[in-house]
Formats: structure tokens, sequence, C-alpha cells
């Protein structure tokens, strides 16, 4: 075993492009689940709204990118208005399945034949970002960064920084704004709606309007991790927009704590930590026979991992439904009978 | 779970990681970069021959690459300029172009070096565009088939419309009775615990799983192997009950946390079953192909499977309402449903109930795994695919009904094989959802719920 590749490696998952997508996306359900009690199973659907959005507006009509992401976070509004207008008095389990439904209904109709002059059908959409590398101030063949302590590797491409920086750039940002909303009047108005709907209600709050309010900024910062998937791949793909990337969402945000500004920051970046980590320790068992060929091989390392996964969600909601981070009295889950 | 076969492992770990969109798109898109531009593809056609299933390689078939321009998009072809390649297939099919540097390209299949009774399944996609970015290699795929096999796919032209609605009616039927069996279960949980199983949909692919590890694997019969992996299937959900549901209701868990939690288990069980099975799709050692009718309705051909999937599922759908309506058993299952404290309180035993309720619906679910199996073919993620479907059912019929669920069930099949008169089908599934949500809208509480507070 190569404990310096594996430690390495972690360290990389842990800031992956994939944390920085996730941290994004569960930035927004946290808004939903975590402070509003909205149970939203289809933030993917939001993702798909952003990326599509900015893919086909820049590659099918030419937009200029500044112009795409405008067109890609109206997309995201309008979808939650869509959602909202007619579900959200609807109870916890229906809002789920519709939302649900909503996200394979979008990831169904772009991968669709009849629609791929405008979307690329299953192929997708391709290099309609290029002026975002274009905006690279670093030489994106050069390497930068270091090994440390001789031989963990923290070296990137000057492609790949730029990513990372503007990655994770969004993700203080997105921070900073969900800090400003949660402590404000508005934030203290949403949580009283996630404790006792009738209640806030009762003291003339009109609860359809701050939960129309909580769900279309959630599901922009959806958009914004939809975006931010699409612009650094240069690429949109509708498969990458399946609803398990909603319950993997939900799962970081669940491991770093609902309800906490941080919570689902940790979270995202445990939960690729985590996969990053098993993956490579599991790779080289594999690889070095340690777990013989008879019960596991390379190619099936990647579904254990989304097994681990599975239990470790269950066991979160049994044993620390908080997470690393959360109060336990802050935590949504089941104020709401 | 261990039970299940070890077969063959498939051979792309990549594809599972797209499935669930982990992976970045260099890795998801059917691009690469290689050694300079070009282009690649294999020249393969589906036969006639429905045992045939998998696609023949085309040998000494031509492809010619012209420069062109292209739309803004990349999408089609706006003009065709000189030629700049052209290659021939291999034994395999596979044919490769180098290319003389980035830009706009067409490639055109010649389609007089075809071998006798091909045919191409588009005219329009005979000439693909190809736009090449540095060192890019990007794939080109000819859609090709056989006479017979191309009008298939082309849908079958000349049929009337009612000839082809009435085969869709019954296609329709059958698939929603399929999803009847799978959403009794579901309903029922609901209805007894409040419960809304995310995990239900991973009983169908189980159960399906089951019933070809008994038939394939260890080699018996598909009858009595169904009616294995159904007793399996059941004691498996009433495993699941015992071991997991029941301690969390005594924990005093919440609904959405237990809803949260069947996500997490619907996970676990889906790769649990992708590890064992692997990805490749199969089909049951028996029955598996029927072509011979076994009689006409006007212009509807049955072959025999279909006929005994349709009669069993009726059968046993009445007989579970039935059951419900009709036994002692039944009415302590509507009461636990009305009001599990009441139910008590009459002396009925609310756990047993609740196990008896999951055992049923593991039954059935099983059954409906199979039967699915049996009409397409088995595969890790068949239930996943067929899980919103069966929410739509429920939610139609009534989430906690039982003969709710299956006109529920009966509407959303047969909804979803009519609109493909209207819709292609690869959208027919959108048209089922958008129903889900259009009920949800007007009439939450489904067609046989019971009006109650849902906001």
């Amino acid at each position: 075993m190569d404990w310096y590749v594996i430690i390495s490696n972690t360290l990389r998952g842990g800031i992956s492009q994939s944390a920085i997508i996730y941290a994004l996306a569960a930035i927004g359900l946290n808004l939903h689940f975590g402070y509003t009690g909205l149970l939203n199973f289809g933030q993917v659907g939001f993702m798909a709204a952003g990326a599509y959005g900015l893919g086909i507006t820049t590659d099918t009509y030419g937009w200029p990118l500044w112009a795409g992401i405008v067109a890609g976070l109206a997309a995201g509004v309008v979808l939650a208005l869509l959602l909202g207008a007619p579900t959200l008095r609807l109870r916890a389990d229906y809002l789920a399945i519709v939302t649900i439904a909503a996200g394979e209904i979008i990831r169904l109709t772009v991968r669709a034949a009849r629609f791929s002059d405008t979307t690329g059908g299953s192929n997708g959409i391709n290099g309609f970002a290029n002026e975002f590398q274009g905006w690279n101030p670093f030489d994106p063949s050069a390497g930068y960064g270091t090994r440390v302590f001789g031989e963990l590797d923290l070296r990137y491409n000057g492609a790949d920084l730029w990513e990372h920086i503007v990655g994770w750039a969004l993700v203080g940002v997105a921070m900073l704004v969900m800090w400003m909303l949660v402590t404000s009047p508005w934030g203290r108005v949403l949580k009283s709606i996630r404790e006792d709907e009738d209640a806030s209600r009762a003291l003339g709050k009109n609860v359809f309007r701050f939960k129309m309010q909580s769900l279309i900024l959630g599901g922009t910062f959806g958009a914004i991790a939809g975006m931010f998937f699409a612009v650094s791949n240069n690429s949109v793909q509708p498969d990458n927009y399946s609803t398990p990337v909603t319950f993997f969402a939900l799962t970081a945000a669940i491991i770093g704590g609902l309800g906490r500004v941080a919570g689902p920051v940790i979270g995202a970046i445990i939960f690729w930590m985590i996969l990053a980590f098993t993956d490579n320790v599991l790779r080289q068992a594999v690889g070095e026979e340690y777990i013989p060929r008879s019960i596991m091989e390379s190619t099936q390392v990647g579904q254990v991992r989304f097994m681990l996964v599975g239990v470790g969600l269950i066991l979160l909601l049994v044993f620390r439904p908080q997470g690393v981070i959360g109060d336990k009295r802050e935590v949504a889950i089941d104020v709401r009978k | 779970m261990a039970a299940s076969p070890r077969v063959r492992r498939s051979l792309l770990a990549l594809l599972v990681a797209v499935v669930v969109g982990l992976v970045s798109a260099d890795a998801a898109s059917a691009q690469g970069t290689g050694e300079g531009e070009g282009t690649q593809g294999v020249l393969q056609f589906r036969s006639d021959d429905p045992e045939v299933t998998e696609r023949q390689p085309i040998e000494g078939g031509e492809v010619v690459v012209y420069a062109a321009e292209l739309s803004p998009n990349g999408r089609s072809v706006v003009s065709r300029g000189e030629e700049v390649g052209r290659a021939t297939s291999a034994a395999d099919g596979t044919f490769s172009v180098d290319l003389p540097g980035p830009g706009d390209y067409a490639v055109e299949l010649q389609l007089d070096t075809l071998p006798e009774g091909v045919e191409i399944v588009d005219e329009d996609r005979q000439t693909l565009p190809l736009r090449l970015t540095e060192n890019q290699r990007r794939n080109v795929l000819f859609n090709l088939a056989e006479e017979d096999a191309a009008a298939a796919v082309r849908g079958r032209e000349g049929d009337s419309r009612i000839d082809r609605g009435a085969r869709l009616l019954v296609d329709g039927i059958k698939f929603g009775l399929i999803i009847g069996m799978c959403a009794i279960g579901l309903s029922l949980i609901y209805g007894t615990t409040g419960l809304v199983n995310f995990a239900h949909s991973e009983m169908i692919t189980l159960g399906a799983v089951l019933g070809f590890f008994f038939n394939v694997t260890v080699g018996i019969q598909l009858i009595p192997a169904a009616l294995l992996a159904m007793a399996l299937g059941g004691l498996f959900s009433v495993g699941l009950d015992l071991g997991i549901w029941r301690p969390l209701r005594r924990r005093g868990v919440g609904l959405v946390s237990m809803m949260i939690i069947s996500v997490g288990l619907a996970i676990v069980l889906r790769y649990l079953i992708l590890y064992q099975f692997g990805e490749r799709s199969r089909a049951y050692g028996d029955y598996a192909i029927q072509t011979d009718t076994l009689f006409e309705i006007g212009p509807v051909p049955f072959i025999p499977k279909d006929v005994v999937i349709i009669v069993i599922s009726l059968v046993v759908l009445l007989a579970v309402t039935a059951l419900l309506r009709l036994t002692k058993l039944g009415t302590a299952m509507r009461a636990v449903s009305d009001s599990p404290d009441l139910a008590a309180s009459t002396g009925i035993d609310v756990d047993r109930t609740v196990t008896l309720v999951w055992l049923l619906g593991g039954v059935l679910v099983t059954l409906g795994g199979i039967f699915q199996g049996l009409s397409e073919r088995v595969s890790w993620d068949m239930g996943f695919q067929l899980l919103l479907l069966v929410f739509a059912s429920v939610t139609l019929g009534g989430l906690g009904t039982d003969f709710g669920v299956i006109v529920g069930s009966l509407v959303v099949g047969g909804f979803i094989y009519i609109s493909t008169l209207a819709v292609p089908p690869e959208l027919k599934n959108v048209g089922a959802l958008l129903v889900l949500v259009v009920i949800l809208m007007i009439r939450p509480q489904g067609i046989f719920g019971r009006r109650e507070r849902i906001g």
C-alpha cells in the first residue's frame, strides 16, 4: 500500500471539483431543508436547469459566457417558480415526490433525441465555455503547487488551479450570503416556519411567500452548482444530472450538519475525502491482492463506495442526525409531523 | 442477498460512475484525445433474427470524410467541401480516419458498400457532422439494421393508428398490472406505517434478480424459481421490517428521517445488486423469446407469456383486494391504517399486522419484478427506473389505498403506452411524470384517497 498516494488523493478529493459542486448544491438544500423544512429531492433539477440554461444559450444561440450565466440563473429561478407555485402547500413527502419527478422530467427531456438540435440529446453540449479558461491568469499547462513532506503530491496544472480557485471562491461567497440571510430577520422567519408553520401564520407571516423565496434562493445555489459543473468541464451531459446526485448532496449536507451555514461545505469535503480514501485503499488492496479477485475486482470498487455511502446515510440519521457540527435542537428533520 | 448470482463482471466501472453522475465530462462523453485529429467508429447492424440480440459487425463498409461547413452549434451540415479522408471497416466493423487538423467535417457512409439487406434506419443521418478541436478523436455512430428491424425501429408504418392504439393499450394494461403489483406493497406500507419507502424500487430489482438466480444460475424452471424467489423476497421484506423499521419505530424516529433512511437503504441495495449481478441486462432461461402468437383479438396478437402475465396479475391483484376486504387480517390492516392507537386498543396486534403487510408487499413486489424481467429483461437498475412510475400510480390512485392503486397503475401503464402514438417513445415516461405532478397539484389525495389535510 502506498499511503502517500492514498493520503494525497484523499486531500485532493476533499478540495476537488466534485466537492465544490456538491458543496454548492448542498448549501441550497440546507436552505430548503435545514432552515425552511422543505424536503427538496430534486436539487439536481435546479443544477440541470442552470447548466442547460447556460449551455443552450451560449452554444445553440451563440451568447457570450457571462450572458449564458445570467440565463442559467434565470432558468433556476423559473424552475423554482414553476415547481413552488403548486407544491409548496403540500406535505413534506409529497413535495419530495414532486421534486424528484421534476428532476427526472428535466433529464429525460434534455436527453431526448427529439430535442437534440437544442440540447444535444444524450451527447449533451460540449465546448461552449472556452472563454472560462481564456480568463485564466495562470498558464494552463504549467505546474503549480508543491510536494508537501517530501511525498504528498499537491500539485495542480494552471487550468485546474484556476478552476479550484474560482470554485472555492464561489463556495465562500455562497456561505457569506447564507450567513447574511439566516442571521437576518428573514432567516428567523424561515426557522419559525420550519419549527411551526401555523404559529408563523398566526403571527401574520405570509408563509407561502417565505417558502417560495427560500425555494428560489436555494434553487439558485443549485443552478450555480450546475453551471460550475458545466463550465469547469466545458460540457453538459444529461446523465450527470440524475436523481442520485440529489441524494448524495443531501448526504453531504447531513454529514456536515443541517441548519448550520458551514455544515454542507464541511459535509461535502468530508464526503469526497471518504469517497477518495475508500476508492484508493480498495483499489490498492485489490491491485495487490490483499482482497482476492474472487471477492472484488477493481471495476467493483466504485460500487462498494456507494454501498458505504448508503450505510453511512442510514447510520447518520439513526445515531447522529445533527451531523458533525449541527445542533440537535436546530435540525429540522421531523419537526413537522 | 448473498445468494444472488455471481455472474461475469462487466467491463466499465466508469459507466457506473456516469450513471450516478460523478465523473467529469471528458470521461462521460464519447470522445477522447489521442494521436492527432480524427474520427472513428464501429459499423454494425441490428439483425432481423430475434434470437440475435448482439449487433453484427460489417466488414468492408466505406466511410468518406469531407471538409464541411457546419451550423454554429455544429449539429448539422450546411455545405460539403472536398474529400479529406476515407476508410473501410475491418472484420470487427471498426474504422478510423485520420484528419488534417481541427475544424468542421462531414462524415458520409457509402450505402452501396453495405451488405445485402442492411439499411440505415434514419436516412437523414447518412451524413453526420463532426467538429474537432485540437488533438480530438470523436466517435461517429450510424444506426444500421436489416430491413425488418429497421422498419420496426421506424415504427411500423402502414399500420392504422387504431391497430397500433389497440396493441399499445394491451401493452399498457400489462405494464400497468406489473406496476400495480409493485405499487400495492408501497401503498399498504404507507397506509399502516406512514413510511414513504424509497427502497421499494430495489425490492422490484431484488425480486427479478432472485428469480434469475434460481432460474439461470441454479437452473430451476422459471415457475418454481419464481415461487422460491417470492418466498425469499417476502422473507427479506419481513427481515427489513423486523431488523430496521420496527426498531426505528420503537426509537421514535420520525417519518421524514425514515424516508431519508429508506433512500440510504435503496442506495445500499442497488449497488449490492449491481455488485453481484453486474451491469449487463439478462433474460430468463425460460419463455424469454416467444414469437408465435397464442391467439389474436382483432389486430392484437397475444404471445403466451403476455397472456400469463396479464391473467396471473389480475387474479393476484383481485385476490389481494378480496383479502383486504373480506378477511379478519384485512380488517386489521385497514384498522391499523386508520389509527394504530385505536387499533391497538381494540386488541389488534399492530406490530404483527405491520409485519404481515411487509410480507404481503414483499411477495407481490417480487412477482412484479419477475414479470417485469420476463416482459423486458433483468437489469440492476430496473426497479429504479420503475420507482417514479410506481409513485405516480400510487399517488393517482390514492396513497394508502389498495383498489385505488390498481386503478391508478392501469391508468399510468395505459397512458404511458398510448401516449407513444403522439410523443416519441423516449419521452413516454415524461408524460406519466407530468401527470403525477399535475395530480398532486389538483387532487393530492388521489382518485380514491380520503380527503385529509395535506398542507
